[in-house]
């Protein structure tokens, strides 16, 4: 948070110290009209000056005050000129720094242990297309709706007799019709690695395995 | 081998697991960010241009400048969110920093064309702000927190043994659940079934107390280059690459106790901490041209392609649970199961596109600011929330992950809708004086009409030009619906809370021209 406040405060202090152009005068206001700055329109009378006049025509005026302009021959276009920071004549032959021959071997790369990379995960069941028994509190019946997904909620249209049932209850005890049995929830490893793991068990483990402690009696 | 064939079970079975749904609309359901004049004008900027915002609106409107512009634009929200969850109402706040556009814009004539000019900016935006908060807690005698992870672990085909792995296809939630025994296997009617311990409660007919506390922090800060060319003050054409870098973090701590004095019936409380961070950058194309049929009437339209992002999620998950009969604790953390480092997830997300659609009306467009008087625009917005496509980015992709990402990006598909948004504001000017008036709506990005969502967003502020210098302050004021499910259940009936969000915005930006 310290290194935000910095931050913003050194550009202020940098773009405060900004010259600007219009310190007097009118300050355009570029949502309803941006005018050409100052400067550019003194360059711009300037350039329209000049921009109709061809280069060559520029030579030939440029070679009448001076007259090493005259031997310039523009129509050459080989390049023969010195320069330091090419070497070998452009063949691709230069020096690098950087380049050695051989391999360059690196050691001590550390070996660690794999990373799970698991996915945050969701059951897309709960998001997907089905039709769905909503519970009425209140009548103990059920009705059916085209939800993609069965909720209930205590504050939206659906859930309003949850709200009475609640807000009436004094010691949490409510006449719900809840199934104690979940038949869909039975242990059925898919490998058939059933290890009776019973509440009152302490799990068998593998080799790869994370022990559980003992659950007691 | 092994792994891959339990995997292959799950998705051919009655189950299947992914990267969550919510994580789409992270990225796509938030009110668009602003200069404190923009913000102050709904945030529209479609067609009205003439400010560094435009980068990251429609780039055609970086076409009106011929001047230069330095900006920063800091900003403070102060949020206050209620939850309502099984009629019960918690409230709690929750303060940040933020920031707007900040940057340059340059704009010139061209050197050798009449009747043209060229502008080009650079900024930096927070587009997202994830500084927030949810806090609720009820009584629920429906179900518990924890048959999720009893059901996950039913369904999934794994043994016991498979899951408390050191190196865990379920880490984070049923191997917890698992070693500190909040889920366990029971013999019911002579057949072997999961149960979780807080259901003995609700199989007695008692409720649980539960109580969820979300913190989140961090955002989606995007780094512009933007260019525009105006062609005779008639048609403004712009274009920007935006550069997201991801910043997210997640606390959850999910509590669940026994609300009975009975201490022999097995549960007595659990907490579940869940915290991960989801951190990456990505790379987003907007295009917009701006039409100006006649003086004073500006017409704009403008197309923001998705953003592509690399993500990297790293999670741990902590479990402390009270058993009764006999009375013991026990705690778990997912670290054990995940090879003794955070779990570390790689993907890619591509986020929705948008198009924006926007007309203004500028009264004087006139070089003398004396006689510059007022505007009015407006934009109407299209978004895509469904369109966002996940895939996995680990080194090695199983086909198992393939198919869970596929199934994904349908349950997005089928979760989320297109949704239009709307923004409207004005200014009146005073010569350097401005005052301004803004209104924003944003509808809900949900398919199913049950789940009420929505940010309203009010706006008015002050500017200040003289000199070449600006200032401009704003007080936004967003009234946010969403809901906000706990956890979802596969065999039963599961609730949500709804949420409504007040949040105060004072933005300022500060700029000079040059």
């Amino acid at each position: 948070m310290k290194f935000k406040f910095l931050l913003l405060a050194v550009s202020a202090a940098v773009l405060a110290s900004c010259s600007t152009t219009y310190k007097s005068g009118q300050t355009p206001d570029d949502v309803y009209y941006s005018p050409k700055r100052a400067l550019e329109e003194n360059h711009n009378r300037q350039q329209d000056e000049v921009k109709n006049v061809s280069s060559e025509d520029r030579e030939i005026r440029m070679s009448t005050y001076d007259r090493r302009w005259r031997s310039i021959d523009t129509d050459y276009n080989y390049d023969y000129s010195y320069s330091p920071y090419r070497y070998g004549y452009d063949y691709g032959y230069y020096y690098n720094p950087y380049y050695y021959p051989c391999p360059v071997y690196t050691k001590g790369v550390a070996i660690r242990n794999p990373i799970n990379t698991t996915p945050r995960t969701a059951n897309l069941r709960t998001y997907s297309n089905s039709n769905t028994l909503i519970t009425n509190q209140k009548t103990s019946g059920t009705y059916q709706v085209n939800s993609r997904k069965a909720y209930t909620n205590s504050n939206g249209s659906t859930g309003s007799f949850i709200r009475r049932v609640l807000t009436s209850a004094q010691n949490n005890s409510y006449n719900n019709n809840r199934s104690p049995d979940n038949n869909n929830r039975t242990y059925t490893p898919s490998n058939n690695n059933t290890n009776s793991n019973n509440s009152n068990n302490q799990g068998s483990k593998s080799s790869g395995s994370v022990s559980r402690p003992s659950r007691g009696n | 081998m092994k792994k891959y064939l339990v995997l292959l079970c799950i998705i051919s079975g009655t189950n299947v697991f992914a990267q969550l749904p919510e994580d789409a609309l992270r990225y796509s359901w938030y009110p668009q960010n602003g200069t404190a004049r923009v913000l102050a004008i709904g945030g529209a900027m479609g067609s009205l241009g003439g400010d560094i915002t435009a980068t990251f609106v429609n780039p055609a409107g970086l076409g009106f400048y011929k001047t230069g512009d330095a900006v920063i634009s800091p900003g403070f929200f102060l949020n206050k969110v209620k939850a309502d969850y099984f009629n019960n109402r918690t409230v709690e706040n929750k303060n940040a920093f933020g920031f707007g556009p900040s940057g340059f814009v340059m704009g010139a004539p061209a050197a050798f064309k009449t009747n043209r000019s060229y502008a080009f900016s650079i900024a930096v935006t927070q587009a997202a702000n994830f500084n927030n908060v949810i806090h609720y807690k009820a009584l629920n005698h429906l179900t518990s927190f924890s048959e999720q992870f009893a059901e996950e672990f039913a369904k999934s085909g794994y043994s016991i043994d498979q899951v408390l792995d050191v190196n865990s296809p379920l880490p984070y939630t049923s191997a917890p659940a698992l070693y500190s025994f909040l889920i366990d296997t029971v013999t019911i009617g002579n057949v072997l079934k999961v149960k979780a311990a807080p259901e003995y409660i609700l199989d007695a007919g008692q409720a649980l107390q539960q109580e969820m506390f979300k913190t989140t922090s961090g955002g989606v800060y995007e780094v512009a280059l933007g260019g525009a060319v105006n062609l005779k003050e008639k048609w403004l054409f712009g274009g920007s690459v935006g550069i997201p870098l991801i910043n997210y973090k997640s606390n959850t701590t999910f509590k669940e106790s026994d609300t009975s004095t009975n201490t022999n019936n097995f549960f007595n409380a659990y907490e579940y901490n869940d915290n991960f961070t989801t951190q990456g950058v990505g790379i987003n194309i907007k295009l917009g041209a701006i039409y100006r049929p006649q003086e004073y009437f500006r017409l704009g339209l403008a197309v923001h392609t998705p953003s592509f992002m690399w993500l990297t999620d790293k999670r741990t998950t902590t479990l402390n649970t009270q058993l009764e009969n006999p009375v013991k604790g026990f705690s778990a953390t997912s670290t054990d199961f995940t090879n003794n480092q955070p779990g570390n997830s790689k993907y890619t997300q591509s986020s929705t596109w948008k198009a924006i659609l926007s007309a203004s009306y500028v009264f004087r467009e006139i070089e003398n600011v004396k006689k510059q008087r007022a505007f009015i625009t407006a934009d109407i917005e299209y978004l895509n929330h469904n369109g966002s496509k996940f895939r996995s980015d680990n080194p090695e992709v199983t086909l198992g992950e393939k198919a869970y990402y596929k199934d994904l990006n349908e349950a997005v598909k089928d979760e989320y809708k297109g949704a239009l948004n709307f923004r409207v504001g004005g200014e009146l000017k005073f010569n350097t004086i401005m005052g301004r008036l803004g209104f924003a709506y944003y509808s809900s990005p949900y398919q199913d009409a049950t789940l009420k969502a929505s940010h309203m967003l009010l706006s008015g502020g002050l500017g200040y030009r003289n000199q070449g210098f600006f200032i401009d302050l704003t007080y936004i004021h967003n009234i946010t619906k969403d809901i906000n499910f706990p956890y979802r259940l596969q065999d039963r009936d599961f609730s949500f809370a709804s949420i409504k969000q007040q949040q105060g915005n004072i933005a300022a930006t500060v700029g000079w021209k040059f």
